[in-house]
């Protein structure tokens, strides 16, 4: 085992360590499970955009023209860009908007982890190696359902509710 | 469950936007509830009650299934 599999989930530890002990103490009486989900402002949607695209498209001109850069670097950036992307918030935030929120998520953890053993199998049947498969691609394919459910659950509420019968 | 939120909205002759404005949610959020497709939360139920001047229990009722 190398010395950086030992020293990082041991920083991960202390840090979520120090956030237990600074964590201010709750009031018995508040309601122990609220609907508080904290985003990003509206703008922050612009630029999460802008850096999954930057990030999008560099992959394919570096993958072309510069093959000795690091491809992760740019996987990274598409998947941070993604993040941002997920975590801001509508123009209209409202409990709605919350639910479908929750729910895209459920399905989008679930969803993802299928996808990415699936891939890990399909990937071993034909003889590559399991190493090959980072934990950026489960994050990515996590966010990439998230932000497709959240936005097609979104669409189909507002087409049923503009048909009238 | 059902309700009669349209109903009270003709009553205040309010159309969906206005009601959404007076109760801070967005227009989507009152349409999906007038079409049974949302369940609003407690709060959201008794700020329309506050508005409609009514019980709860006037506009939302529930049906066998629930």
């Amino acid at each position: 085992m190398e010395i950086h599999e030992i020293i990082s989930p041991l920083v991960i530890l202390f840090i979520i360590a120090i956030f237990i002990v600074i964590k201010p103490k709750k009031d018995i009486r508040e309601p122990a499970v609220e609907n508080k989900i904290k985003l990003l402002p509206y703008w922050f949607k612009y630029i999460g955009m802008i850096v999954a695209v930057i990030g999008f498209v560099l992959n394919f001109v570096v993958d072309i023209n510069y093959p000795n850069i690091e491809r992760e670097y740019l996987i990274f950036t598409m998947v941070f860009g993604l993040l941002i992307f997920a975590l801001s918030s509508e123009k209209s935030e409202d409990e709605l908007l919350k639910q479908i929120r929750a729910n895209s998520i459920f399905s989008a953890f679930f969803i993802g982890i299928l996808i990415h053993l699936i891939l890990l199998f399909l990937n071993h049947w034909i003889g590559g190696p399991i190493k090959e498969y980072s934990s950026i691609y489960v994050i990515g394919w996590m966010l990439g359902v998230y932000i497709g459910t959240f936005y097609s659950a979104k669409k189909r509420l507002k087409t049923l509710n503009s048909m009238d019968y | 469950m059902k309700n009669t939120i349209k109903v009270e909205r003709a009553i205040l002759d309010l159309t969906q936007e206005e009601l959404a404005q007076k109760i801070g949610v967005s227009r989507q959020t009152i349409s999906s509830i007038e079409k049974n497709r949302y369940v609003p939360s407690t709060v959201l139920a008794l700020k329309m009650s506050k508005l409609f001047n009514k019980p709860v229990n006037d506009f939302f009722s529930l049906t066998t299934e629930d």
